[in-house]
């Protein structure tokens, strides 16, 4: 019908429901390299797409409808099992968004419609391709669900129902009954617990006495009833299990399930909180301070001849104790730890869409999928390496033209890499592109004011320190904002991030040749190994991770070059910092012996002077409390066993590192001026 | 005046729908986005009927159609259905579990003010 109505109103919802369409799509394509799309996703695909197609129809805007109506028959296909989802589906659901998306604009801007005849037609060349048989409702039939129940499933429905059938999926009938005042809250709540364990097949609402209102809940699952019924103990359900008579021969679709599918189904995973991971990690913590106050009273207890044999007891149970507590702490680390490769299948995504959007063609290399990484870590990661993708894809690599011109490959490359080093992962973010000039970076920071111009950097001799002028706040934001990589975020957030993490980035780039952003982290943040040094009489730690050697030395080791402490280790100039210096200590230099610990990556070494070292132990960070908390040169706190229960604080390495070249520079400068 | 009450979850036709009611007579209409909102709505006052969609997130129109009709409260109050449902199956169960009518979408606001009519009984 055609309408008066301002095409305003259509523009706005049109455009909202093309995000989710292409939100979903993203997540489609996502799941599809993970084992499978995820029924609910294309059927909320579905309904999006046929909510765009009423919208579209009742504003009387043929084009869009009609193309929306095709793409709507596609996807009703899929949800009920008709054509599979391969890479070709994909790109026509993803070219027929994008298509719908000019189609609103031009809506918006009078209504002279594109063609749409090529988009329609490789939508029906997909249709043509239907590969499965439709279902045997018969099974229906045997099934131990009412009437009431089935008719009103919708066709979708009941497809998902009898998928779930010949899954041999247990069906489960709830029975939960809410008050009218807060039922939607506590149904909601519900229907998200089940989804994790299952699919929802329908709810269906009934009338109750009073002001209540009952729902009856579907859910197919692998699960058992009693971990269903563990799982909404506290929704006061009632559960049965609902009888069918399994179908006999194997289900054409299910022929066509991926081996992963397959897998997932049948395997007996649990999902846990992180958060919950956490809280065990911080009773693991807590049980390393039991156990060192265990060995203590052993040890104490050997010097008294009288009970010297409960001492030994006691020894031995420390040692049984410790053993155990490691393996267990090894155990909960080992739950927490997930493949990079999760996010590498969302990165994709991202390098696919702002690839498309910027008119680049990009070919993604993934290597090392399978590294392990603490699972939180990996969901703070996300956004950095999302930066560094779309900074490659922006800036990096150039237009297929010029590099045709260059000689390069018209398709850029870029190439997310893992592997892991040690206790520590690397992950490395490379493209092909124009690289990076030391030269116009400094020439940049100077003209931003950044830096001021009497710098004394030289772009060759201080290369790194002026490419690590990139990090600054300010380097990157205010450049033109682009749809793909300007939101805002410069690379010092990036670098922010990733230091929250203990981690540090480095920046390999050739101009001309490429650019790669090396990111290099601890395995997990929630239990470190570290190591108790002592400086200038207070008692430090630092993750062992960033430590990469410990040397023991002589004042007479220690040269003084520009005014800088350093000192020869293995044939290489070190430069060195005392701690008792940075943080303003008693001078602890007098000592005849003292330690050296080197730390750092790549060009960027430094020796901490300490003068003491205790022991190693296994820590949980803490944050420090507001005041403190941007305290340079401190990562955090955490609890020490030595002797008594004492709060020690744990050395942010990353941020004494910057600390020491920045001080070097302005040592140097000030004798240049000087 | 006589409510009605329009459950679909595009604001655009919800807001296209209201004003055919508002044609078809001086008729309330009461929206509600999705399936949970109709059942929270349907208690605060009488309908005189109720328009729906079928394909809805949570609850469907079918589910919400048999939960009126089941419920002694509101199984007189009859229900249009305003779909644009490619199945036809979906429609027939939607009258089978007792719809007034079937209206699909894009529809003629001619059609909706005249099936609204019918279905409450106005002259």
């Amino acid at each position: 019908m055609k309408t008066e109505r301002p095409i305003k109103e259509f523009l706005a919802e049109a455009e909202d429901i093309l995000e989710s369409v292409s939100r979903s799509l993203l997540s489609l394509d996502e799941e599809r390299s993970a084992g499978g799309p995820a029924p609910d996703t294309i059927n909320g695909l579905f309904r999006y797409v046929h909510s765009f197609k009423g919208l579209a129809g009742v504003f009387g805007l043929k084009p869009p409808a009609d193309l929306a109506h095709k793409l709507e028959t596609l996807l009703d296909e899929m949800r009920l099992g008709r054509i599979a989802l391969n890479s070709d589906v994909l790109d026509v659901l993803f070219d027929t968004t994008s298509v719908l998306g000019r189609l609103v604009k031009q809506a918006g801007a009078g209504g002279q419609f594109e063609d749409i005849a090529a988009a329609v037609s490789s939508i029906d060349a997909v249709l043509k391709s239907e590969s499965s048989s439709p279902h045997d409702r018969s099974i229906l039939e045997r099934i131990g669900l009412e009437k009431s129940v089935l008719q009103v499933l919708t066709e979708y429905e009941e497809y998902r129902l009898i998928e779930n059938l010949y899954e041999r999926k247990n069906i489960f009938r709830l029975k939960a009954s809410f008050d009218i005042s807060d039922f939607e809250e506590r149904i909601k709540k519900l229907n998200a617990l089940l989804k994790q364990h299952g699919e929802i097949i329908c709810t269906l609402p009934s009338a109750e006495s009073g002001t209540g209102i009952g729902f009856t809940i579907i859910v197919g699952t692998p699960e058992s009833a009693e971990s269903i019924s563990t799982l909404v103990s506290s929704f006061g359900v009632v559960i049965e299990q609902v009888p069918y008579a399994a179908p006999k021969t194997s289900h054409p679709v299910q022929a066509q399930m991926t081996e992963a599918q397959a897998i997932r189904s049948a395997s007996n995973t649990v999902r846990v909180d992180i958060y919950k991971l956490d809280s065990l990690m911080n009773i693991v913590a807590d049980l390393h301070l039991a156990k060192n106050a265990v060995g203590r009273i052993a040890t104490d207890l050997r010097a008294h001849a009288e009970v010297s044999k409960y001492a030994a007891d006691l020894n031995k149970v420390h040692r049984n104790l410790e053993r155990k507590l490691s393996e267990l702490q090894d155990g909960v680390l080992d739950v927490r730890m997930v493949p990079i490769g999760q996010i590498f299948t969302r990165l994709a995504q991202v390098v696919r869409k702002h690839a498309r959007e910027s008119g680049k063609e990009i070919k993604l290399e993934l290597m090392g999928e399978e590294t392990e990484l603490d699972k939180l870590m990996i969901e703070d990661l996300a956004d950095p390496l999302m930066h560094l993708i779309r900074n490659a894809i922006d800036h990096g690599v150039e237009l297929a033209e010029e590099r045709r011109r260059l000689g390069k490959p018209e398709q850029g490359l870029i190439r997310l890499t893992a592997y892991p080093k040690g206790n520590r992962v690397v992950i490395t973010v490379e493209d092909d592109g124009r690289g990076m000039d030391p030269s116009v970076i400094l020439a940049k920071a100077v003209e931003k004011g950044l830096i001021g111009a009497d710098h004394g950097l030289d772009p060759a001799a201080d290369r790194k320190e002026v490419l690590d002028l990139i990090f600054l706040p300010g380097f990157s934001t205010s450049e033109k904002v682009t749809e793909i990589s300007g939101r805002g975020v410069g690379m010092d957030v990036v670098k922010k991030n990733v230091s929250k993490l203990s981690g540090i980035i480095d920046i390999e780039t050739e101009s001309g040749v490429g650019t790669r952003f090396v990111l290099t982290l601890p395995i997990t943040l929630a239990i470190i190994n570290a190591l108790v040094i002592e400086a200038g009489g207070q008692v430090f730690s630092i993750p062992l991770s960033s430590v990469l050697e410990i040397v023991r030395a002589t004042p007479e080791q220690v040269q003084t070059v520009e005014a800088r402490e350093v000192m020869v280790i293995r044939d290489e100039t070190v430069p060195l910092l005392r701690l008792s210096q940075v943080f303003g200590l008693p001078n602890g230099g007098k000592q005849r012996l003292f330690y050296v610990i080197l730390v750092g990556l790549a060009e960027r070494r430094l020796g901490l002077v300490v003068d003491r070292l205790r022991d190693q132990q296994n820590i949980v960070i803490k944050p420090l409390g507001k005041r403190l908390a941007d305290t340079p040169g401190i990562a955090g706190a955490s609890e020490l066993s030595a002797g008594e229960r004492r709060v020690v604080l744990v050395l942010d390495v990353e941020s004494l590192i910057d600390a020491a070249f920045k001080k070097g520079r302005q040592q140097t400068m000030d004798m240049e001026s000087g | 005046m006589k409510n009605i009450l329009i459950v679909e979850d595009s604001r655009s036709i919800r807001s296209i729908i209201r004003v055919a009611v508002e044609e078809a007579g001086s008729y309330f209409a009461v929206e509600a986005e999705n399936g949970f909102e109709a059942l929270k709505t349907l208690p605060t006052r009488s309908f005189a009927l109720i328009i729906t969609d079928i394909n809805m997130p949570d609850i469907n129109g079918l589910e919400l159609i048999s939960f009126v009709k089941s419920n002694p409260a509101y199984k007189d109050i009859p229900l249009i259905i305003v779909s644009t449902e490619k199945s036809e199956e979906d429609k027939r169960r939607g009258m089978a579990l007792g719809a007034f009518g079937y209206l699909e979408k894009p529809f003629k606001k001619e059609d909706l003010v005249a099936m609204i009519k019918k279905a409450i009984g106005d002259r």
